[in-house]
């Protein structure tokens, strides 16, 4: 009887639970065994690894055609430049959007909502033309050059950062704002010296949120910097496996596992931080 | 009392910022004028003006904080997408891509023909006269001389006749009687030239000439005779550049004589105006006879030639007949050399300004703009010019989109797909989300590893997952041979929508389970213990309490889920491209939603269709933009009832 109690109590749930871990861990595992496996394939017969060898992982790091160093320094620079530059330019922007009393504000929110609903990977023709042209009278900032993919991704990352940081703005509690406008404080003071210390730690969670964002694009990436040593990471590595003769994937494994383990780690240590920013705006992508 | 007062340093930050947003957008403005990029200094001209008018005057505080980002989203997301929206009107596509301007002076370019007969020169480049920028081309124009060979000094004892009993076939057989040269009998046709022994040959008796050979046939005196005009005109091959001609006949002998056909040149000097003889004695020649120099003209160097390597095709050079003929620069000469290479060409398709038609002067063939991006022959619809232009069509790709057949069926097999799979993608994510999420809602043993191993694949950076799994589901990958199976997983269109669903569910439920983890817990305890007072059991507290508010709080994250997997665009073009097809060499394929079959339409295939592409994107913006909509209002509703 208390055995039934218990199962009906709890050994249904390690079942779940058994069986969602499953589900989710055997796919990395397997990739995990892949980046230690001699065979180029994802081809495992069985569970347990038959060989063990690092050339995978060393191969990442000798071999001059494969600037795996370069791609990750890239993707650090290019996601870790615009997730800054993005909430340090958009903060202001929802601090005004939840704050401000303006003509328009409505309508500009609206507005800002429904940019955000256009899929951007049709804009792509449209952003090669104009970045094409800047290229012409700014060569460090058009196409093909860092400088210029960090502003496309600056613009695009806009909305969705300001959207997000309103909804945390929102959260905070208007009396510490109204105190400072009656002792004198302007906007932009109030701004500066009341607002973005208190909201240091939420803006510091977008920012996350947007680098973990930009670490995974890959079709603008792909578009704009064709050169092997300008790629980014996850550009980089589908190069691996692009064609379909090509498919190399032992390098691949250990690539994307040395690459998401930095974003894994940073995840799981701020999961609670990064889950209620999730949920007052937006999904991730 | 005022706490806050102003500060000067923060003045003085805000004026150095400020100063130097400035100089940086004016240097750009000034470069992209420089450049011709109007449209581009003229906005960054607007922002400069932005920049002043929030930073330097208090008449709008809110402009203060928004000044930057708008920039950013204006030039950026917005532009890019009124531009795209823009192109929904327009027939644009691979073949119509340029304005109507280009597309005008490309044909006008490419109309030219080469002349009958291929006239080419091997010109030099330099200047005529004083002025070093009229662009002049000395050439060389070969003439073929025939006339005795200098130096050649045998003659042959020749017969005529013909080979193989073919009398069109004419051939000669001919004797050196007087041992002038290495050949001592010789056959020879107009083309061809074989050298013969005495054991080849018959010699006639008396001069020991000879007179057959195997195949050969003599003429006989009757048919000589009757042939007698055209055998001046008889050329029969010898050595390389030397021909036989026959002289007059001696009793049914010809003298063969050796002769040589020779180049010999006239130099012209070209410019765009005026194509000029010049004499002989004014030009300077290389080895084999060509001008490389003259008098009044002046050489280019190749830092010179080097300017004309863009404009080459478009230069006209004045040819000897008069216009439609000119003359073209093909190549430029390579360094070191002194030739560039031009042939002589008729410019045959000719623009009329006026009238805006295009007539082939050749053929006399008019082409009209058929106000649907092309010029089009008005005898013949099939006959067009290439390249087109993007013309404004209206709504054309709006109602191609419902009545073209091999538009409309892809793509409604596309839209339903599209719903399907971001309803379903929602439905199962929330399903096994939930299920994880009341699992897990009670302290049991080990349930933070359970919890941490489950958002590991949110955790995991989705591109590389993604490109995991389609390894992991190829025909030879991971799973068919852990599991000892042979399905197509990817290449079979049910397969292919299930593996898509199933991998997405793998990347979507770590989600909902703490979206749905963290509800539970915000649900009051009370409730459902007052339930079960009440005599309600589990399900009954679940189906009826725990559920409903459940889903009254996540339906916002429920509709914005729906909605990002209506456009989840890295799924299906990474997993499996939005194949396979529906038939060979479609472009649209059994996985493909809206937004990947419109990425292809306009990017991946041979003709790039963005004019369609465009218009099919109006119509994703409008449904998704709607679903937004009111999942906006809906969570509104909720926060009034928070």
């Amino acid at each position: 009887m208390i055995f039934l109690r218990w199962f009906q109590q709890n050994s249904w749930r390690h079942i779940v639970g058994l069986f969602g871990t499953l589900f989710a861990i055997f796919p990395l595992y397997l990739v995990v065994l892949a980046s230690f496996s001699s065979s180029q394939s994802l081809q495992s017969t069985s569970f347990i690894p038959s060989s063990f060898v690092w050339d995978n992982y060393t191969m990442l790091f000798t071999d001059p055609t494969v600037p795996f160093l370069l791609w990750m320094k890239n993707s650090a620079i290019i996601a870790g430049a615009v997730s800054l530059l993005s909430v340090f330019i958009g903060a202001s922007s929802a601090f005004a959007f939840s704050r401000l009393r303006f003509k328009g504000k409505r309508v500009g929110l609206q507005a800002l909502l429904l940019v955000q609903m256009f899929p951007s990977v049709l804009a792509l023709s449209a952003i090669y033309v104009i970045m094409e042209r800047v290229f012409v009278f700014a060569p460090e900032w058009g196409l093909g050059t860092l400088g210029g993919l960090v502003l496309v991704y600056l613009g695009g990352s806009m909305g969705v950062n300001i959207w997000l940081m309103k909804g945390f703005v929102d959260s905070i509690p208007l009396e510490l704002d109204e105190a400072a406008k009656v002792d004198g404080a302007s906007a932009m003071q109030t701004y500066w010296q009341i607002f973005v210390p208190l909201a240091m730690p939420i803006l510091s969670v977008v920012t996350l949120l947007s680098f973990i964002g930009l670490f995974n694009e890959f079709i603008l990436a792909r578009m704009f910097l064709p050169e092997s040593e300008d790629r980014t990471i996850a550009v980089g590595l589908q190069g691996f496996i692009g064609g379909q003769y090509s498919a190399n994937w032992g390098p691949f494994a250990a690539g994307s596992l040395l690459a998401s383990v930095p974003i894994i780690i940073v995840f799981m240590t701020l999961q609670r931080y990064i889950i209620g920013g999730l949920t007052a705006g937006s999904v991730k992508g | 009392m005022r706490i806050f007062k102003g500060n000067i340093y923060a003045v003085i930050a805000k004026l150095i910022f400020v100063t130097l947003a400035m100089s940086v957008l004016g240097y750009l403005m000034l470069a992209a004028f420089g450049t011709g990029d109007t449209n581009i200094a003229i906005f960054l001209a607007v922002c400069i003006l932005i920049v002043a008018f929030a930073y330097l005057t208090n008449i709008s505080i809110p402009l203060k904080f928004f000044a930057p980002g708008i920039m950013f989203l204006i030039a950026f997301v917005i532009v890019p997408m009124v531009f795209t929206l823009s192109m929904s009107v327009f027939k644009y596509q691979t073949g119509n891509m340029l304005s109507k301007e280009a597309a005008v002076s490309t044909i006008d370019e490419q109309g030219v023909t080469p002349d009958e007969n291929e006239t080419a020169y091997d010109v030099v480049l330099g200047h005529y006269g004083d002025k070093t920028s009229t662009i002049a081309i000395l050439g060389s124009e070969e003439k073929q001389v025939e006339g005795a060979a200098p130096g050649v000094t045998a003659k042959f004892d020749t017969v005529l006749g013909y080979l193989d009993g073919d009398k069109a076939n004419l051939a000669v057989l001919s004797t050196d009687t007087w041992g002038d040269s290495q050949y001592a009998y010789f056959l020879a046709t107009p083309t061809t030239f074989t050298p013969l022994t005495d054991a080849d040959v018959t010699l006639e008796e008396v001069n020991y000439t000879a007179i057959a050979t195997k195949g050969f046939t003599r003429f006989s005196k009757d048919e000589l005779s009757a042939m007698m005009e055209t055998i001046p005109g008889l050329k029969f091959k010898y050595e390389t550049r030397y021909f036989l001609k026959l002289g007059a006949p001696i009793k049914g002998f010809f003298e063969g004589s050796v002769n040589q056909s020779m180049s010999v040149y006239t130099y012209f000097i070209s410019t765009k105006d005026k194509y000029r003889i010049i004499p002989a004695a004014d030009i300077v020649k290389d080895g084999s006879g060509m001008a490389i120099g003259a008098k009044n003209f002046t050489k280019y160097k190749s830092s010179q030639i080097a300017k004309y390597s863009e404009e080459i095709g478009k230069i006209h050079l004045a040819y000897k007949k008069p216009a439609p003929y000119f003359i073209g620069i093909e190549t430029l000469p390579s360094p070191g050399t002194n030739f560039a290479y031009s042939i002589v060409q008729i410019k045959n398709i000719q623009y009329d300004k006026k009238a805006d038609t295009f007539t082939n002067v050749l053929t006399g063939a008019v082409y009209k703009d058929d106000n649907k991006g092309n010029f089009r022959n008005v005898k013949d619809s099939k006959d067009y010019l290439d390249p087109g232009w993007r013309q404004g069509v209206w709504f054309e790709n709006f109602t191609s989109l419902f009545t073209d057949t091999r538009i409309r069926d892809p793509l409604i097999q596309v839209f339903i797909w599209t719903i399907a799979f971001a309803f379903l993608t929602v439905l199962t994510q929330f399903a096994l989300g939930l299920l994880v999420a009341i699992a897990m809602d009670k302290k049991i043993r080990g349930r933070g590893i359970y919890r941490s191993l489950m958002i590991l694949p949110y955790a995991m950076p989705s591109i590389m997952s993604i490109l995991i799994w389609g390894g992991m589901l190829d025909t030879n990958g991971a799973i068919n041979s852990l599991l000892n199976l042979d399905v197509q997983w990817l290449q079979d269109p049910w397969m292919a929508k299930i593996s898509v669903l199933l991998v997405n569910l793998w990347l979507g439920f770590p989600y909902f389970y703490l979206i749905a983890a963290g509800s539970l817990q915000a649900i009051p305890k009370e409730l459902a213990e007052s339930a079960g007072i009440d005599g309600a059991n589990p399900r009954q507290i679940f189906r009826l309490i725990t559920l409903p508010l459940l889903l009254r709080m996540l339906t916002p994250l429920l509709i914005a889920s729906f909605a990002f997997n209506f456009n989840n665009f890295n799924i299906i073009y990474l997993l499996t491209g939005g194949g396979p097809s529906f038939e060979f060499g479609s472009v649209a394929g059994a996985t493909d939603i809206l937004i990947s079959y419109t990425y292809k339409l306009a990017f991946d295939t041979t003709i790039q269709n963005y004019g369609l592409a465009s218009a099919i994107s109006v119509v994703i913006f409008i449904i998704v933009a709607g679903m937004s909509m009111y999942g906006i209002r809906k969570s509104k509703v909720l926060d009034d009832f928070a």
